[in-house]
This record gives structure tokens, C-alpha cells and sequence, in this order.
């Protein structure tokens, strides 16, 4: 569902109860015309499988994305703590190579939090955040990140340059990670599934149900618990948008770090 | 720890407890059971931060002394005057110190100009000054004999960041200092500094003493499109003049010597314009406890007050004090100014706590330590 990412979230909130509501009317009024003219022959004990299986599917649905946005939280995670141990390992060098290091390093962090954490949430990546990994890497790529002579072997300076070469490596990798589990997870055949599940099932249980008070409450019911999982999943497939996630306060501590 | 009053209160009722100092000895400022020491700084104003996170740091020091029974059995008291960085005020205050209060030695002056101002009085009653917070060449060169410096000086801070700017390409300096003796030492570090690469800088502009009245010289800098903007002020003022410059979209990196105040330099910041700024530092990173004297300062903060935050202006209050309180106890039982002095330059070279610095007679620079720190943005941290 693109277009409903585009929207702000109250805004895509409000659009997704309104198409369950659009879609309550249709089957309402089908129902009523099917049951104008006789030709309704469903049995109420057709509701049960359809109500179970608009649940197993919806639930399948929402783990796939919880279990996305938890990936995403874990490489995350795993990103700060490759930002920290590459703060670390600089310490090896000297005085100016080593503050110039770090410093990119927090730019880098800095245009993560204060750039990327707000574009992220359209789903792109910052022009900032990728200069700022690509000076760094120009850093590290440079005689600048090497040891202008073999330090005195402890296990702080101990394979200094395959440490500082891993971490390096792994940060950009992590931003990949980063970036593709943050891509928004919605499928339009997914939504188009549930609504024809919900039409559906809409459709028949006004179709077995008589009597203005009986589907005054179905209706109530309906538009409240239905819905539901849909707006779940809408939510989860793009955590940063929907505030389920805050990246920048995932890179907090990092700054705040006096190193 | 907030100054005013009830220090000054704890004072008076050390004065009388412990009773005139003249009275018992012949050596102003030494009691039988006190030492008076005196501090003039700024501990109000624009750059009240300055003098306040110093005295706090020192405070650390001298506490923890004094618990133990003191030196030779004298309890260290401090008086503090602030002279809110104007060096008239610090001129007045110094010769309180040596006419009314007959302190022993001075300590911790805060700034170039207010040194100098208070120099003559110093030599009229042959009073020391410990550790002034100024790197400025001319309480350095040539050797004054009542000044023993412990810091760097500005000149080696400006030849570092010359050097470290040059190294990553940016090689279009200009500078914006006080219009002062601290200015203008500034300005002569980085024309010095600059000779050598056949370079001058870019724009040289002037700013007044705890002024925020900066944005003609950055419109001007700006103009000159530096690829960094050395400041040479203290906090307000330098803070002042990055928030009109970062208006004008530049982008230039910006470096402040270690006058300016780091701590009270990111709080004066927004989080946005914090990020990146340049500053040169005089003492070791008071985060990382892996030296001696890093480490007993965070324990004398932490068991002070739990909640004190590290500083370089606290560390280097700190550093201080246990170098006049090292002096003071090698000075010996009944100690006079010639005999601190002598104690002082016969330090040679040694370290405080593994922070090393150079003391004699023909030599009073201090330390040679110098390093670069950048601001961060999110929490006005800092890395090194």
C-alpha cells in the first residue's frame, strides 16, 4: 500500500478505517439486496472457519513484520555496537589521527540521528549519512588510518589494522541491514487479501443476521475488533514512521559518550 | 558548589578559629594552623563559568587535603574575589589580597589581560602566582619570577591546530580574537604558526571582552570564506559569534583554544551549531581514568558530589592545587615565599600524577601538553 505510506500516520490511520467502513457498507447493502431477493442460502455456521481463518492469516501476517521490526532493532544494536568498537579501536593511533577518526566517526553518527532517523521513515536513505560514511571510509582507506610505527603490542593495540578493517567493513554493512529491514514490509496483495477476507466475511455475517438492533451491534463489532490486526500490520510494516522505533534514540548513548 | 556567601562566611569563621595569621608569624598568610591562599576570577558575568568550574576542581583538591589533617598541619583556605574577567577589577582585587588579606600566594588568575594588570602588584609585595589560567606568551617569555605557569601555552595550542588543519587539507585560516593581551597573543601564535607554510591568515577580526556583539566580524569572515575559523575569547562571546556565522550557511570548521571554557562553550551552544566544534585542550581528557591524576579527580568529584560532572576547566583546577599543595609541603613545616618558590623551581621536570611539566628557574612553561577535542552535538560531550 504505497499510497498509504506517503500520508502521515493519523492520516493513513483514519484512510485504513475508512475503507473497513467502506467495505462494512458494501457488504451490508449486498446483503441486503441478496436477502431482498431470496436468494441467500448461507448458514450462520460458515462464520466460524471464516472469522478463524481472517484471524491465522492476519496473525501470520503481523508475527512476519513483528519479527521483521525485531530484526531491525538487532541490527541496529549490532550497528552501535560496531560504531563503539571502531571509536575504540582508533584509540591506537596517534593524537591528530586518531581525533580526526573519531571525529568522522561521530559525524557519521550525528548525520545518522539528526538525517537519516527522519528520512528513513519515507523509506529512503540520507544524502548526508552517505557522505559522511563515504568521508569515513575515505579516512580509513587513507595513510591516515594506519600506524606510523609499530606500537608496543598490548590488547588494546593488538591486529590494530585486520580490527580496525573489520569494523569498518561491518558499519557499512550494518547500514545496508539497517536500511533493508527498515523498508516498509507492505504488500498490496497482502492488503487486498485481508480486505477480501473481511468483505467476506462482512458479507456473511450480515447476510445471517436479522433485525435493525442485531446489525447496528455486528456493524459496532465489526468496525471495532476487525480492523484491528489491519492497522497492527500497517503499523509494523514501517516501525520508524509509526514511532514504534526511535533510531536516534538507539544512537543517544553513543554521542553522549565522552571519548 | 555555588560561591557567594557562605563561602565567604566558611572563611571568616576559619579566620577566627585558626586567628590572624600575621599575628603568629612573620610570613604573611601563614597562620599556625592556615595558609591563606587568593583567587581572583571571574566567577560572575559572561564569563563567569570560567573561574567557577576552576575553583570547583581546586576545591576537590584542597578538601581532600585539609581532611587529612593539612599540610604541616595547616589547613589551606582560600579566599575568592571575582573580578568578572575585567582586568581592572582583578588589579583591585590583587591588591586586597596583598594589602588586606596578607595571603601567602595567589592562584589560579583567570585570563591574560586580568594577569597582567595585577603583574605590577604582585612585584610591589613579591607575592607568587600559582598556575594562572592563561597560556599567553608574556608571563612566559621572558621567565617572570612570581609567575609559575602549569599549562601549555596558546602558542603550542595554535601550532597543533595549525598543523592538524593543514594535514586534512584546510589550509585557509582565519581568526577572530579578543582585543586584548589574550587577542593578540593568539593572533602572533597563529602568524608564527602560519610562517612556516608561507601563509597568513584569511580575515583577521576583532571582538571586545565578554561581548556578544559578533555579528559584523562574522559577516566579515564569512565573506573571506575560510576553510577554519580560529576564535580567540572566552565562551559567551565565542559562542556569540558561531551562532551569527552558522546563519550565514557556512561551513567551515571551527577550533576555540582551551581558554574558552569547553564545558560552559557546549552549554551555551544549541545542540545543532555544537556538533563538530574544534577545541584545543590543555590537560588530559578528564573522561579517561587510565592516568593517575584523572583518576584521583574523579574520585575526589565523585566523593565530593555524586552528581558533578567532569571538566577540563575542574581537571585543570584540580592539577593546580595539587601542585601548590606539593610545593606548599616541600616548602616545608614553617614555609616562607622564597622557600616556596625555591620548592617550586626545584621540581625540574615532574609530573602530577603521571601529567608531566617542566619547573626552574630559567624555565616556568609548565607542561607541553596539548591536545584536540571535538564537541558533539547530542549531549555537549566530547571526543579526543
Amino acid at each position: 500500500m504505497p499510497s498509504l505510506e506517503q500520508l502521515p500516520l493519523g492520516l493513513a490511520l483514519c484512510a485504513i478505517y475508512v475503507l473497513f467502513i467502506l467495505m462494512t457498507a458494501a457488504a451490508l447493502l449486498l446483503s441486503r439486496r441478496l436477502s431482498t431477493h431470496k436468494h441467500s442460502v448461507l448458514q450462520p455456521g460458515l462464520l466460524s472457519p471464516l472469522g478463524s481463518l481472517y484471524i491465522f492469516t492476519t496473525a501470520f501476517l503481523l508475527s512476519n513484520v513483528i519479527f521483521q521490526t525485531n530484526n531491525l532493532k538487532t541490527a541496529v544494536t549490532q550497528e552501535v555496537v560496531t560504531f563503539s568498537k571502531l571509536g575504540a579501536v582508533l584509540n591506537v593511533l596517534p593524537q591528530q589521527q586518531r581525533v580526526e577518526g573519531r571525529r568522522l566517526l561521530f559525524d557519521y553518527a550525528y548525520s545518522i540521528t539528526h538525517d537519516e532517523a527522519a528520512t528513513m521513515k519515507k523509506g529512503l536513505r540520507s544524502d548526508n549519512s552517505q557522505a559522511a560514511i563515504d568521508r569515513l571510509r575515505e579516512f580509513l582507506s587513507s595513510s591516515s588510518a594506519a600506524l606510523p610505527e609499530a606500537p608496543a603490542v598490548t590488547p588494546e593495540s593488538a591486529n590494530y589494522l585486520r580490527r580496525a578493517s573489520d569494523f569498518s567493513f561491518d558499519l557499512i554493512d550494518a547500514r545496508e541491514r539497517r536500511l533493508s529491514l527498515a523498508s516498509s514490509s507492505n504488500s498490496p496483495v497482502l492488503w487486498l487479501s485481508i480486505g477480501v477476507m473481511y468483505f467476506t466475511f462482512a458479507f456473511l455475517s450480515f447476510s445471517v443476521h436479522r433485525g435493525a438492533s442485531s446489525l447496528l451491534w455486528l456493524t459496532v463489532i465489526l468496525l471495532f475488533a476487525f480492523p484491528v490486526p489491519a492497522v497492527m500490520l500497517f503499523l509494523y510494516s514501517n516501525p520508524l514512521a509509526a514511532g514504534l522505533y526511535d533510531l536516534a534514540a538507539q544512537f543517544a548513548p553513543i554521542l553522549a559518550r565522552n571519548m | 558548589m555555588t560561591p557567594g556567601l557562605p563561602r565567604m562566611l566558611g572563611v571568616l569563621v576559619a579566620l577566627l578559629c585558626f586567628g590572624q595569621p600575621q599575628s603568629h608569624a612573620a610570613e604573611p598568610g601563614i597562620g599556625p594552623r592556615s595558609i591563606l591562599i587568593g583567587q581572583s576570577a571571574a566567577f560572575s558575568g559572561p564569563s563567569g563559568a570560567l573561574g567557577r568550574e576552576f575553583r570547583q576542581g581546586a576545591h576537590y583538591a584542597f578538601n581532600e587535603v585539609n581532611a587529612r589533617g593539612g599540610v604541616h598541619g595547616r589547613q589551606i583556605i582560600t579566599i575568592y574575589r571575582d573580578d568578572g574577567y575585567e582586568p581592572d577589577r582583578a588589579a583591585v582585587n590583587t591588591s586586597k589580597f596583598a594589602a588586606k588579606d596578607q595571603v601567602f600566594a595567589l592562584f589560579g588568575y583567570v585570563g591574560t589581560a586580568t594577569v597582567v594588570s595585577s603583574l605590577p602588584i604582585l612585584e610591589r609585595f613579591g607575592i607568587p602566582l600559582i598556575a594562572p589560567v592563561t597560556g599567553a606568551q608574556i608571563i612566559r617569555s621572558p621567565v617572570h619570577r612570581l609567575v609559575f605557569n602549569l599549562r601549555s601555552s596558546y602558542h603550542r595550542e595554535i601550532a597543533l591546530l595549525v598543523d592538524y588543519l593543514s594535514r586534512y587539507g584546510r589550509d585557509a585560516i582565519a581568526i577572530v580574537y579578543q582585543n586584548d593581551a589574550f587577542g593578540k597573543d593568539g593572533l602572533n601564535g597563529l602568524l608564527k604558526a602560519l610562517a612556516p607554510k608561507a601563509r597568513k591568515p584569511v580575515a583577521m577580526e576583532t571582538v571586545q571582552r565578554n561581548s556578544a556583539n559578533t555579528q559584523e566580524a562574522a559577516r566579515r569572515v564569512a565573506r573571506s570564506k575560510p576553510e577554519a575559523v580560529l576564535l580567540v575569547s572566552s565562551y559567551s562571546t565565542n559562542a556569540s559569534f558561531i551562532k551569527h556565522y552558522r546563519k550565514l550557511d557556512t561551513t567551515a570548521q571551527i577550533f576555540n583554544l582551551s581558554f574558552v571554557g569547553s564545558n560552559a562553550l557546549s552549554r551555551a551552544l544549541p545542540s545543532p551549531l555544537r556538533h563538530g566544534i574544534g577545541v584545543s585542550q590543555v590537560v588530559p581528557f578528564p573522561w579517561d581514568p587510565r592516568l593517575p591524576i584523572v583518576r584521583d579527580y574523579q574520585l575526589a568529584m565523585k566523593r565530593s558530589d555524586p552528581e558533578a560532572k567532569f571538566g577540563f576547566s575542574s581537571l585543570e583546577g584540580y592539577m593546580a592545587a595539587q601542585l601548590l599543595i606539593r610545593a606548599l609541603d616541600q616548602a616545608g613545616p614553617n614555609p616562607t615565599r622564597q622557600a616556596f618558590m625555591s620548592a617550586l623551581d626545584q621540581l625540574q621536570s615532574s609530573d602530577i600524577g603521571g601529567f608531566p611539566f617542566t619547573m626552574s628557574q630559567s624555565n616556568r612553561s609548565g607542561s607541553s601538553f596539548v591536545q584536540l577535542t571535538f564537541l558533539n552535538g547530542q549531549a555537549g560531550s566530547f571526543i579526543h
